[in-house]
């Protein structure tokens, strides 16, 4: 039977194609029209045979398929290799239509086993896949994990940060149970999950990273499935990794990193991370402070924490005000004076982007000497550097954002939180003025 | 192209414009040797064409091929150039009057230009086309001498400035490939 073969074989191969391009919704289009034909294919056979059965057999005197019914009853019987026998051919054409029938039967039931586990293979598929929706752009990709995940996205996810959960894709070794009892929380519902070593280039490109806006890769310390827990040096040469990898699939992306050890942060600044976060010098620091006795440590806890009513945050520039004064920005920016300016952060942003837009200004010079000193100044712009407090006649250049103190008197107030605000206000008055001079 | 061509019909002006030229031409160090003959000048303004450019047009762009040197009488130019990625940026803003001269590149064959010109403000130009320029050399062999003599200083200049920026750049790059 080579047609049968062939036939198989052919449907074998579609079945395979099939299941690799029923990604997006054309592809499923095209599966229920392939299974209609296979349908009809199979219809046909059974058919063509038992009508065909039914013309040979009838003029027979020993026939038992005597109608047009039987032939189709004894055909269906046949194809599904049930076969009650309470009807049969008896003529020898009849015979080898039966044959036929038979064989074509067993291979219908291999096509359709195979189609009914592809069906299912192809679910557990897309449901993987559908971690991450292939649409998101703009998005927010955390690698790695901590055990307090969830605490972490409650600072991170949310309407008053404006990143939906659903913008945020989470790049971890761990099981999805993990995943599932975060997305349990309503909030985090719609949150993306792509399983695997986030410093493999493999599985941080299922984030798309090409597309995000924001990278935070964390100093990942957590218990792997194995039961083991990484050391802090091999948790910074993961975050390393994962920059240096990030640097040429996330060009546009703001990265953060989380760092155990300051010393290998430049590591980091190599692969072009200019946000760098030392999070066990943060609290030394902290823990150092207690010996002056300054209470700094309530200062620095309401500005980070954002249920206190006092943010710390940075604020974009409108290009009409590119190239004023900081007195004048800080003037137009709020005109009332209640916003509490701090100082500017110079060349902010995605690192490959500002050495882009520095890399274009410094070449419109007609002057080679010129040209040289300016595209020598490109190489040594350092992103992301804080400026406190600058004088008010200093002229703030584009790519520049404000670093500012949003105070939300009716919350700090309110909850008595001991911050800026209530417990130090001569100090706040000092910083008021002296920046906004 | 004789200035009464251009202006047929106006025979009236011609002979004020002519004197304008004329005088404007005087001013110009690059014909100095044609002041020195009675009717070099005036032989010389013969193949110049009278161009009035309105403001914001480009009198010529970077990239293209031909068209003449200009002279500007009056008005205000600007000179762009393009970066590798295609920004523009201002290199200079040349005034009318000073025996401002752009575009001679042209007069010795056909290079791409290297620099587009844009009216500043509503200019006079005199062109001379090349080949017009070839036709009063050939023509006036004794005046055309100072004039390319003085024609090739300039481009000896700008060659010497462009050796200098050479070897800037080679060093620059060196260095850079050192770290």
């Amino acid at each position: 039977m080579p047609a049968i073969l062939s036939f198989i074989n052919h449907k074998s191969i579609f079945f395979r194609i099939h299941l690799e391009n029923c990604d997006g919704i054309g592809g499923c289009e095209l599966k229920s029209r392939r299974v209609l034909i296979i349908v009809a294919a199979l219809t046909a056979v059974w058919l063509f045979s038992s009508l065909g059965a039914y013309y040979l057999e009838v003029g027979d005197a020993n026939a038992n398929i005597k109608t047009v019914g039987d032939g189709l009853w004894w055909g269906v019987v046949t194809f599904l290799t049930v076969g009650y026998g309470d009807r049969f051919p008896v003529t020898v054409p009849g015979r080898f239509i039966g044959a036929f029938l038979m064989m074509s039967g067993v291979a219908a039931t291999g096509i359709l086993t195979a189609r009914i586990s592809a069906w299912f293979l192809e679910e557990a598929i897309l449901a993987r896949r559908r971690n991450v929706d292939e649409r998101l752009k703009g998005h927010f990709i955390i690698c790695g994990w901590r055990d307090d995940m969830k605490d972490l996205l409650e600072h991170m996810v949310g309407k008053d940060t404006g990143t939906g959960a659903e913008k945020v894709v989470i790049v971890a070794n761990v099981g999805r149970e993990e995943i599932d009892a975060i997305r349990e929380d309503k909030r985090f519902e719609k949150i993306n999950f792509v399983g695997g070593d986030f410093f493999r280039v493999d599985v941080l490109q299922q984030a798309f990273p090409e597309k995000a806006s924001r990278v935070l890769i964390l100093a990942d310390r957590a218990r792997s499935q194995t039961g083991v827990s990484p050391s802090a040096e091999e948790a910074d040469a993961r975050t390393i990794m994962a920059a240096t990898a990030l640097g040429k699939l996330a060009k546009t992306a703001f990265v953060t990193a989380e760092i155990i050890d300051p010393n290998l942060s430049s590591y980091l600044r190599m692969a072009g991370v200019t946000d760098i976060i030392y999070s066990r010098q943060y609290s030394r620091l902290l823990l150092g402070t207690a010996a002056s006795g300054t209470g700094l440590a309530n200062v620095l806890n309401d500005l980070l924490d954002p249920k206190s009513g006092t943010a710390l945050q940075t604020q974009d520039i409108p290009e009409a005000l590119h190239n004023k004064t900081y007195a004048e920005v800080c003037k137009a920016i709020d005109p009332s004076g209640q916003t509490l300016f701090v100082g500017l952060i110079e060349h902010s942003g995605n690192a490959h982007t500002i050495r882009d837009r520095a890399l274009r200004e410094a070449q419109k010079t007609s002057n080679v000497k010129k040209l040289i000193d300016n595209l020598q100044s490109v190489k040594q712009i350092r992103c992301n550097s804080p400026m406190f407090n600058p004088p008010p006649d200093y002229m703030v250049p584009s790519g520049t954002v404000l670093i500012t103190i949003r105070v939300d008197r009716g919350v700090a107030m309110a909850a008595g939180a001991p911050g800026v605000q209530t417990q130090n206000p001569a100090g706040a008055a000092g910083l008021k003025t002296g920046s906004a001079a | 192209m004789g200035l009464k061509e251009i202006f047929p019909n106006r025979d009236a002006n011609v002979e004020p414009v002519q004197d304008d030229i004329l005088k404007y031409l005087e001013g110009i160090t690059l014909l100095e040797e044609l002041k020195a003959d009675p009717g070099g000048l005036k032989a010389f303004s013969e193949f110049l064409s009278v161009k009035d450019i309105a403001t914001g047009s480009e009198i010529i762009r970077e990239g293209d091929v031909g068209g003449g040197m200009f002279f500007l009488m009056s008005g205000r130019v600007m000179v762009m150039k393009k970066t590798v990625q295609g920004d523009f940026y201002p290199v200079a803003k040349l005034s009318g009057g000073n025996g401002i001269f752009f575009g001679e590149g042209a007069l010795f064959g056909h290079e791409a230009r290297s620099a587009s010109v844009i009216a500043d403000e509503p200019c006079r130009c005199l062109v001379l086309d090349g080949g017009d320029f070839e036709r009063f050399c050939r023509l006036y062999p004794q005046w055309s001498v100072g004039v390319i003599l003085r024609l090739a200083k300039v481009v000896a200049t700008r060659l010497r400035s462009l050796n200098q920026d050479y070897v800037m750049l080679y060093q620059a790059l060196v260095s850079e490939i050192r770290g």
